[in-house]
């Protein structure tokens, strides 16, 4: 498991969770309407659309992948079976709907699927790798890096032991981008009630975090 | 990494080009296609293998409906019928109707139209009467002979990916479409007893929600395949 596998929870930690919405470029508005539209046109017979397709959902598919598997190998193939699944039941795509819910409950159900057969929970636990691992180098940054992937594995360590619901709700909405009416569609409940589940996890993760962040900021401030 | 997502991109794009799915419009037209069959062996089995609309069973002393009793018994059922298959087969979003929903469907279309049925029936002189030739199984078996083939046929021509209550949604449509066969029943018999009524117009619903089920699970679920692309066993399975 390496550094890139690692959710950025150095704003969580920093103490600026803020209202439980989507961040960062994965989040732009326009990309989940580009990807419907794509998937509409391909649905339609476009098949050149499919790439559209795939260039808008399989970074965000991917990363969710990659978290809940920890697996490059494993997270390539389900991505594949996911993205295949659209392929197979593209006729059935709704003129007007959202793929993004769609495409992320196949892969959840795969994941889940995938861990039934293997006779496995999907791991969520901590890395020992990540916990106990050595700096790669005495750079000027190490600090800095030794601190995010502390963070990130207090983190990690942290989410695992929450209620599923919860975690499952923080992670697709703060970490994969997706909106509270996504998420509240894909888990079968209502935005509010997301959005309280996003806010207690955040809750849950600033205290455990809050000693880290309370470091990282005396150690900025320090000469 | 860029080089690894490359070749990731080119595999997936590669495998989507092989997997020849059918487009919207075309799916539209199967599925017009398999609705249109699925009426037309409905009403030939009602018109020639049942005879059409019975009014009452001289042989077994069963009265004569009125045409006004069969018109609104008929009516009624068809109207929860057409609910169900409205709400059973449209999907507000992609993931469709919430798996509490369609088991609530399940439960509520047999309860309301044995209800219906029961309601109208005491209107009749031998509402309670328990006619033992006439146990039933001839109006289920009617009823499965209509609806297996476009219950079966519309979940394989409509492609339809259900990540989310994959046997719930086929169990509700099991229902409905078990409901709109049964209004064709209804107009051919002529027994009002509730017993009848359970043995010959809701069980079938029940037998069709169960094959809806195993229908939905095996041809819309969403299921992980282990990938075979390596020689070796070991390297097949994915090391979560």
């Amino acid at each position: 498991m390496n550094a890139r596998h690692l959710p950025d929870f150095r704003g969580l930690a920093a103490g600026n969770g803020g209202p439980a919405v989507a961040r960062g470029p994965i989040a732009a508005a326009g990309l989940a309407t580009s990807a419907d539209r794509a998937m509409d046109r391909y649905a339609n017979g476009d098949e050149a659309a499919f790439e559209a397709v795939y260039d808008a959902l399989a970074p965000r598919l991917m990363a969710f992948l990659r978290r809940q598997l920890r697996d490059e190998r494993a997270a390539e193939d389900l991505l594949q079976q996911t993205l295949l699944h659209l392929v197979t039941g593209r006729a059935s795509f709704l003129p007007g709907a959202r793929v993004v819910p769609w495409a992320f409950a196949i892969a959840r159900r795969l994941v889940i699927d995938a861990g039934r057969k293997n006779r496995r929970q999907v791991p969520i636990a901590v890395d020992a790798d990540v916990v106990g691992s050595p700096l790669p180098s005495p750079a000027p940054w190490a600090d800095q890096i030794f601190q995010a992937r502390e963070t990130a594995a207090r983190a990690h360590a942290e989410l695992s032991r929450m209620p599923e619901g919860l975690r499952v709700a923080f992670e697709l909405v703060r970490l994969d981008g997706l909106s509270l009416a996504d998420v509240a569609e894909l888990l079968e409940t209502s935005p509010n009630a997301v959005k309280v589940r996003v806010f207690r996890a955040s809750e849950a993760l600033r205290a455990a975090l809050g000693d880290v962040s309370g470091d990282a900021r005396r150690s900025a401030r320090a000469p | 990494m860029k080089g690894a997502s490359a070749r990731l991109k080119a595999r997936v794009l590669r495998a989507a080009a092989l997997e020849a799915a059918p487009t919207r419009p075309v799916t539209r037209a199967r599925v017009f296609l398999v609705a249109i069959t699925g009426v037309v062996i409905a009403l030939a089995i009602f018109s020639g293998w049942m005879g059409g609309v019975h009014f009452g069973d001289a042989r077994h002393g069963v009265p004569e409906r009125s045409p006004l009793f069969v018109a609104g018994t008929f009516l009624g059922w068809t109207a929860i019928a057409a609910t169900a298959t409205w709400l059973a087969f449209t999907r507000p979003t992609m993931l469709g109707r919430r798996r509490a929903w369609l088991l609530s469907l399940c439960v509520l279309t047999p309860a309301a139209l044995f209800a219906w049925m029961l309601l109208c029936h005491l209107q009749m002189p031998t509402a309670l009467a328990w006619v033992p030739a006439r146990p039933g199984l001839k109006c289920l078996s009617f009823t499965i002979a209509m609806a297996a083939f476009p219950l079966v046929a519309l979940a394989y021509v409509g492609r339809e990916r259900n990540p989310r209550a994959a046997a719930s949604g086929g169990a509700a449509r099991g229902v409905a479409i078990g409901a709109l066969a049964g209004s064709l029943v209804d107009l051919w018999c002529p027994i009002t007893g509730p017993a009848h009524v359970l043995v010959g117009h809701i069980a079938p619903l029940v037998v069709l929600a169960l094959l809806g089920a195993l229908v939905g699970q095996m041809l819309t679920a969403v299921r992980f395949k282990a990938p075979r692309e390596s020689s070796s066993r070991a390297r097949h399975a994915p090391r979560w």
